[in-house]
């Protein structure tokens, strides 16, 4: 075989296995492949050229595919709330979420305030404020009159993870990503993130999203052709949840006015699982705006950790939900009252003992100070 | 120290914002009160606590003050930078009025012309040489640094209008989160701007009253036909509430005092006369008037709240003895004030209909009048009637009501003298030529008006009523609102 006729064989060879196998977007990170790279002969003239080129497209795609997902291994978890932190942010809390951001295997928590994005980190003596930047000076031209902020961590162009983050007194959010101790901006954002690439406008003038933007967020369920856009309040989904048969899972929780939360759970059923459903749609009245969704115990079972959704002014509650087959559990697994406002949750490992940790920022009289809560 | 007598005061009135996390739900219609009628739309002439409050849902500033006491931006995009005692104020994108024109730099230097020349509300910009207009913003130059020009700017009187111009009675422009729907003869009907900067009002329909009767807000609220009321939840003293109720004081920063009118100048113009009633007014008495709200008794215009004199025991009580000297000094000037004319003196005291409470503080004033021999008769007129008689100086004597929007003593001060229409002392307190212990010593020399109490308001709410507060100038933050649950 001429060299051209190889290259032509590898060249095919690649196209067979990117239309069998998939792939996916350049540049970012995965764990290596499980599997040994395919023994390949030497010589063989033509033929074997080919079998080597095949062996060689096959150990490449191979490398590049998720491996398959694994059931967790679940780990015990006991529900109470220890406060761990209070701080003062210099302005009023808006979201909370956590995540690595310097690849360190540790999730930072990350807060947006009216007027800044804040990355903490957890230490034995409290939280300890790593960076933060100013939110962009530009005015809304609209807000809402009680304000609205969303921040996201998400993979960036580079595979590194990176801050996004909008609040509604200003008129654009931005990107961010920790450079050290600092915050460097990558650029602006135009919607409100609302969780990976899902992101979302306000209705002017108001408190709630409409409709979506890129990802399409919106409440579950088709709207009739005739309905207005469905509103809602916040969103938050997780993609990274594997339930007990190994089956991968994605789970979106959706928060309208008026307190019911509906949640959309989508399972990645094999073509033989006839046990496997592939969509299960529940709902869940009475709650808050501060919500999480996550396998905080892995046990493949998916936690919705819900706020209250009483009035600015009432008591509020935190409530652990497990999601199961059938829906929320009857009754929460874990219930904690307060008689500040829960006002942003969040979960990631912030210890790096690879359980997921779920975070309550509670606020206080005076708005600007926020008292942190520890859920397990 | 005031500014911390603000905060605390502040801090008394802020919402409780720090409890519980749901939003605010859109919907339903509130019927709410005022403290009388409103005279006015214009933010300029506007003085009544009920004035102040209609005009600040209806027009806007550039600046606000908020819950917290803090000054923050509104319709412009940022605080002021001072750069060479010039100050150069940005917009804030997509402002429009209530019939969708722009807001543009043009009105707020429209606006801040007028007010600058206006005798009423000039005194406020008395430190500004110079305003114009460079592209979007609007620069301000000052003949002297100001570093409170932004909280100048942040009172009513300066809110802005299309053009600057006066709005109308009955179809005022403004941007403010209210528009207004209907003018009827003892409501006012508003509906929600959509298009509001700071937010959409979370109510669908705002109708707010008055009433000429002393106990009929309270009867409206008792029988559910109103979801606040301002002069109590019941019309009985001591009944409880029909229904669930709450209920929210403000500071009392809302001045009531005597001013005077034209009609008998020589013997009202005459300091001394001033100083005889000021001296024989019982105003220990006062602390009853209105429903059960705190009134204060007051003889300077300052309110304790914000860190004014509190009143001498002694001053509390009529002082015949100070009177009668100062009637004598009074008399050798006027003859008509002489012991034996002087019971042929009779004076007309107004009040507007619609403030039942300045009834009861008249009353006192005719007993006062009636200790120094003169005699005294109430009139109450409509609220516009008193202001048209009142800017005409077509009456003896009237009750007024002012709400201490700012909180230095030279402004507060200030605010006196141009609410009895001395605006050249006014300027002379706004910039400082007169300061330090010679405000209050210019003040009772002068006497331009009587101040006889500060008030607080307080609102008698229903429970499912939310997000209630008051600012320190006793305002309602009726915008912020809300129903809940939601209907």
């Amino acid at each position: 075989m001429t060299a051209r006729a190889r290259r032509g064989a590898v060249v095919a060879a690649v196209a067979v296995v990117a239309a069998v196998g998939g792939g996916h977007p350049a540049g970012a990170s995965r764990p290596p492949s499980p599997f040994p790279p395919t023994p390949a002969p030497e010589g063989g003239g033509g033929p074997g050229a080919l079998w080597r080129a095949m062996a060689e497209a096959f150990d490449a795609a191979s490398a590049a595919r998720e491996p398959p997902p694994r059931p967790p291994v679940p780990v015990k978890v006991t529900w109470r709330a220890r406060r761990v932190a209070s701080i003062d942010l210099g302005a009023a809390l808006l979201a909370l979420t956590a995540g690595d951001l310097d690849g360190d295997a540790r999730a930072e928590l990350v807060a947006l305030t009216e007027r800044d994005v804040i990355v903490l980190r957890p230490t034995a003596r409290g939280l300890v404020e790593v960076a933060r930047a100013a939110l962009p000076a530009e005015p809304a031209a609209i807000r809402p009159r009680d304000p609205v902020g969303a921040v996201v961590i998400a993979p960036g162009a580079d595979g590194r993870s990176e801050v996004r983050a909008r609040a509604s007194l200003h008129g654009r959010g931005g990107r961010w990503i920790l450079d050290g101790k600092a915050l460097r901006e990558l650029g602006p954002l135009a919607a409100f993130p609302l969780c990976g690439d899902l992101e979302a406008a306000l209705v002017p003038g108001r408190n709630y999203f409409a409709g979506g933007a890129a990802g399409g967020a919106a409440p579950a369920g088709p709207a009739a052709k005739d309905e207005p856009a469905p509103v809602f309040h916040a969103v938050r989904c997780r993609s990274d949840v594997v339930d007990r048969a190994g089956r991968a899972v994605r789970a979106q929780v959706t928060v309208e006015p008026g307190g019911r939360a509906t949640v959309v759970v989508e399972t990645r059923c094999g073509g033989r699982d006839a046990g496997c459903v592939p969509r299960r749609e529940h709902r869940l009245d009475g709650v808050g705006v501060a919500i999480e969704l996550d396998d905080v115990d892995r046990d493949g079972t998916l936690e919705l950790v819900t706020s209250g959704a009483g009035a600015p002014g009432d008591a509020d509650a935190v409530a652990v939900w497990t999601l199961g087959a059938a829906g929320p559990s009857k009754k929460p697994v874990f219930r904690r009252g307060f008689s500040g406002g829960v006002v942003a949750l969040g979960s990631g490992d912030v210890d790096g003992d690879g359980d997921r940790d779920v975070f309550a920022a509670v606020r206080l009289a005076g708005a600007r100070k926020v008292a942190l809560w520890l859920l397990h | 120290m005031p500014a911390a007598v603000v905060a605390v005061a502040a801090a008394l009135a802020a919402p409780p914002l720090a409890s519980g996390e749901g939003r605010p739900g859109y919907g339903g219609e509130v019927i709410g009160t005022l403290l009388g009628e409103p005279a006015t739309l214009d933010p300029v002439m506007a003085r009544s606590h009920a004035e102040i409050a209609v005009t600040g849902l209806l027009f806007d500033t550039l600046y606000v003050v908020g819950p917290d006491g803090a000054v923050r931006p509104h319709l412009a995009a940022a605080l002021p930078e001072l750069t060479d005692q010039r100050v150069r104020i940005a917009l804030r994108p997509g402002l429009t009025f209530h019939d969708g024109t722009a807001l543009t730099a043009v009105d707020v230097l429209a606006t801040l012309a007028r007010i600058r020349t206006s005798q009423a509300a000039g005194w406020l910009l008395a430190s500004v040489a110079d305003l114009a207009v460079d592209g979007d913003d609007v620069i301000v130059t000052l003949a002297t640094p100001r570093k409170d020009l932004a909280r100048l700017l942040a009172t009513p009187w300066t809110a802005i209008t299309p053009r600057g111009l006066a709005p109308k009675r009955d179809a005022p422009v403004g941007s403010g989160p209210f528009r207004l729907v209907a003018r009827r003869a003892d409501r006012l009907e508003l509906a929600p701007w959509e298009h509001h900067s700071a937010g959409r009002p979370y109510v669908d329909r705002l109708t707010l009253r008055w009433f000429t009767g002393a106990s009929d807000e309270a009867q409206l609220y008792e029988t559910g036909g109103a979801s606040w009321s301002l002069r109590g939840a019941t019309r009985f003293a001591g009944a409880s509430p029909k229904h669930p109720t709450a209920e929210l004081e403000s500071p009392a920063t809302v001045l009531v005092f005597v001013g005077f009118g034209q009609a008998h100048a020589d013997v009202l113009g005459n300091r001394d006369f001033r100083a005889a009633l000021d001296a024989a007014l019982a105003r220990s008495g006062l602390v009853t008037v209105g429903t059960g709200e705190r009134a204060v008794p007051a003889g300077d215009p300052v309110p304790v709240d914000l860190g004014g004199p509190a009143l001498a025991a002694a001053a509390a009580d009529p002082r015949l003895d100070v009177a009668g000297a100062a009637l004598t000094r009074a008399a050798a000037a006027v003859p008509a004030l002489g012991r034996a004319r002087i019971g042929s003196l009779t004076l007309e005291i107004l009040v507007a209909d619609s403030r039942p409470d300045d009834r009861e503080v008249a009353a006192r004033v005719v007993r006062a009048l009636d200790k120094l021999g003169a005699r005294a008769t109430i009139t109450a007129v409509s609220a516009a009637e008193l202001a048209r008689r009142v800017a005409a100086g077509a009456c003896d004597l009237y009750v007024g009501q002012a709400t201490i929007e700012l909180a230095a003593p030279a402004l507060i001060y200030a605010q006196a003298f141009a609410l009895a229409g001395d605006r050249a002392t006014a300027d002379k307190l706004v910039t400082g030529a007169i300061a330090g212990a010679r405000m209050r010593e210019t003040f009772a020399a002068r006497l331009p008006v009587l101040p006889l109490l500060h008030r607080a308001v307080r609102v008698h709410h229903r429970a499912d009523l939310r997000g209630a507060w008051f600012d320190g100038s006793a305002r309602l933050g009726v915008a912020d609102l809300f129903v809940w649950p939601p209907r």
